[in-house]
């Protein structure tokens, strides 16, 4: 009987622990909408909810930052951002994950060093590149940049992953007749379904709030993402926290509902690929 | 896994596909300009040069200007365009267009206007050589801000202050009512240097007895001059009559207190007026002469630039930007963005609408007016110096000494 209550007490606590750190979690969220539905006069502390509704922010949200145009680039970078790491993550990984020769090893030393350097280090040459290229304010110009500074850690995770797949399988793959490139995509892509998950949460999120790269290499009004268009209302002598709070709050809802539908995927590719890896 | 692959190689397609598109569109025959400001996207200043911009690209079929408004980033992202050297056709120059932009600007000295430039400003954009680069298109004639209700509870009146003892007098009795007398918004760090601009000219420069603009632009600084400046911002940190969270808090904040009257004075240019009507419509605000240090001296205003466009040197088309720089020089389109900011006009022709500040404008009329400090008497990156050293002291991480001695070591630096 004691055990029973103390299981039920135990049950309380963690509850109550997770009760709590939720609310923690939703404080800026709830201090986001608390702003977003107030005009700029209303001086009242912002944990208060507002007197009555207010909506310009919204409207200025979507017109003054067009946020739904920025919504469009950011997924469109991300989307193809994301596929182009994965996939090219995956093919690089394999032979130095499958062929451990000191050249290799080299080479993902390499790949591990270069995740060592701050990117914006060399941020002038790399304007100065894409602006020669002609890659300013262009898709391929920021994706191909974001790209090239997310490939380190998925191949890193990849290689790390494909080594515990065992060497077996490709073996088999070979005596059947398979080429290399078959016993890639037949066999071992589909069994990097959970490292992949963790690879699109990583370089999704990374590339989504992308701000630094996105600040100098899109410029055109028509290519801002969604962290320049919050941005948008932050200047220096002027600031509308308000319509900055509607503008975030717009952005990230598809996200919050896309996370919440996918969310037992992530989880397990995350938790997979953890015990995996 | 086949559609999983079906679907990447979409995507791949897309992608490939978005890369040609992205990289071929170009209206055939349209000369495409770009202009940036430093003006937030939703302040009337930028909505003022949205209005402009778009009733050119009406009137000129040939030529399409995209503008592009800045925001806190401004700085940084010109600075990596003068890297790189690919900087925008127009772009306004924040207050720099002789020190850091002029080599890359056009000499706009034969476009005929030269001699309607508002005389607050002219000795302001011209260098050495008689050269100026931009059009200012309004004045930034600025003194101390002030919350004039907060003034008046306190029995304080704003013509008896006259040098920095009654300053320290009016903040120790507005300081009594139970109001912050100056608020910094020291997280943006550019409040505390802009605090050094507004009082440095009347420690060096506007007492005709104690004048060191000879000295600092021959590379002389006086350091024991600074030390005492840096003394009075320490003081009046000391007596609390700044903010608390004078390291914590924002520009905006700062506007933000003006506005609900928890905070009397303030030393930056009147736009923090405008963003604190964006707060408190209603609030009753002006602006002073900033208080003459010595006793022979009288106060002074400070001038600057705020909006002035100047014309890329590299632009491939300097004919078409060119006519888009003098289309801001007609008389309606300066008073719209003057206007936006409730300051005078950059021509002296030129009718502002000043709005509430209108009687503060005839008041201080004839008030000697002076650049800001580091712009016309410091070498170059020395408002970063300013700054942090302004920051040292109010964390108590340097004393008056140490900031004095860093601000001159920095000159002589710089100097060379």
């Amino acid at each position: 009987m004691r055990t029973v209550n103390r299981s039920r007490k135990g049950r309380v606590v963690w509850s109550l622990l997770a009760v709590i750190i939720g609310l923690f979690h939703f404080i800026p969220l709830f201090i986001s909408m608390n702003l977003s539905l107030k005009p700029k006069t209303d001086l009242s502390s912002r944990w208060m909810f507002p007197g009555e509704l207010y909506f310009e922010n919204f409207r200025y949200a979507v017109e003054k930052a067009k946020i739904f145009l920025a919504m469009k680039n950011s997924a469109i970078i991300t989307i193809i951002g994301v596929t182009i790491v994965v996939l090219i993550g995956a093919m690089a990984a394999y032979p130095l994950a499958r062929n451990r020769s000191r050249f290799n090893n080299r080479i993902l030393q390499f790949v591990l060093a270069v995740m060592m350097v701050p990117p914006l280090s060399m941020l002038v040459p790399l304007v100065t590149t894409m602006t020669r290229i002609g890659g300013i304010s262009t898709y391929w110009g920021i994706i191909l940049v974001l790209v090239t500074f997310q490939l380190p850690i998925s191949i890193f995770l990849y290689a790390n992953f494909i080594r515990t797949i065992p060497m077996e399988l490709d073996e088999a793959a070979l005596i059947d007749g398979c080429s290399r490139f078959s016993i890639f995509f037949r066999i071992i892509l589909p069994l990097l379904k959970p490292v992949t998950a963790t690879v699109i949460i990583l370089t999704g999120v990374a590339i989504w709030n992308d701000f630094q790269f996105s600040l100098f290499l899109l410029q055109a009004p028509k290519m801002k993402v969604v962290t320049l268009a919050v941005f948008t209302f932050f200047g220096q002598s002027s600031s509308n926290p308000g319509a900055a709070a509607a503008a975030a709050i717009v952005a990230v809802l598809p996200v919050v509902v896309l996370f919440m539908f996918l969310q037992r995927y992530f989880i397990k590719g995350m938790v997979d690929s953890a015990v995996k890896g | 896994m086949n559609s999983f692959k079906r679907i990447m190689i979409l995507v791949l397609i897309a992608a490939t596909g978005s890369f040609l598109f992205a990289s071929g569109q170009q209206d055939e025959g349209v000369v495409e300009l770009t202009m940036m400001i430093n003006f937030g996207a939703d302040t009337a200043t930028a909505v003022a040069f949205e209005e402009v911009v778009n009733a050119f690209n009406n009137e000129y079929d040939g030529i399409e200007v995209t503008l592009i408004a800045g925001d806190a980033n401004y700085e940084a992202l010109m600075k990596s365009k003068m890297a790189t050297n690919e900087l925008p056709d127009v772009w306004s120059t924040h207050g720099w267009s002789v020190m850091r932009y002029s080599e890359y600007l056009l000499p706009l000295n034969d476009q005929g206007w030269g001699d309607r430039l508002n005389p607050a400003i002219k000795p302001v954009i011209t260098d050495s050589n008689g050269n100026f680069y931009v059009l200012p298109l309004d004045v930034d004639l600025a003194g101390v801000s002030y919350n004039k209700s907060v003034v008046k509870a306190a029995g304080v009146d704003i013509a008896d202050i006259r040098t920095w003892d009654d300053l320290f007098a009016a903040m120790k009795k507005i300081k009594a009512i139970g109001v912050t007398p100056v608020h910094i918004g020291g997280k943006d760090n550019w409040t505390i240097g802009n605090f050094f601009d507004w009082t440095a000219p009347a420690m060096y420069v506007t007492d005709p007895d104690n004048n060191s603009s000879d000295e600092l632009l021959n590379g002389d600084f006086d350091t024991a001059k600074w030390e005492i400046l840096a003394g009075l911002f320490k003081e009046m940190n000391e007596k609390g009559y700044m903010n608390v969270d004078n390291l914590t808090s924002t520009f905006s904040d700062s506007a933000r207190a003006l506005a609900e009257g928890s905070a009397a004075f303030e030393f930056y240019g009147n736009y923090v007026l405008t963003e604190a009507w964006t707060y408190n419509p209603n609030a009753e605000l002006g602006f002073f002469p900033v208080p003459a240090f010595y006793k022979s001296d009288s106060p002074s205003l400070i001038s600057g630039e705020r909006a002035a466009i100047g014309v890329w040197k590299d632009s491939e088309y300097p004919e078409e930007s060119m006519l888009l720089l003098n289309y801001f020089t007609r008389p309606e389109n300066m008073t719209k963005i003057s206007a936006s900011s409730a300051i005078p006009a950059g021509f002296s022709d030129v009718e502002s609408d000043t709005g509430k500040l209108k009687d503060d404008y005839s008041r201080w009329f004839g008030t000697p007016a002076f650049p800001y400090f580091d712009r016309a008497f410091l070498p170059s990156g020395m408002w970063d110096t300013m700054c942090s050293t302004g920051a040292g002291i109010l964390s108590g991480d340097m004393t008056t000494a140490d900031a004095a001695a860093k601000m001159n070591e920095d000159f002589n630096r710089m100097y060379k």
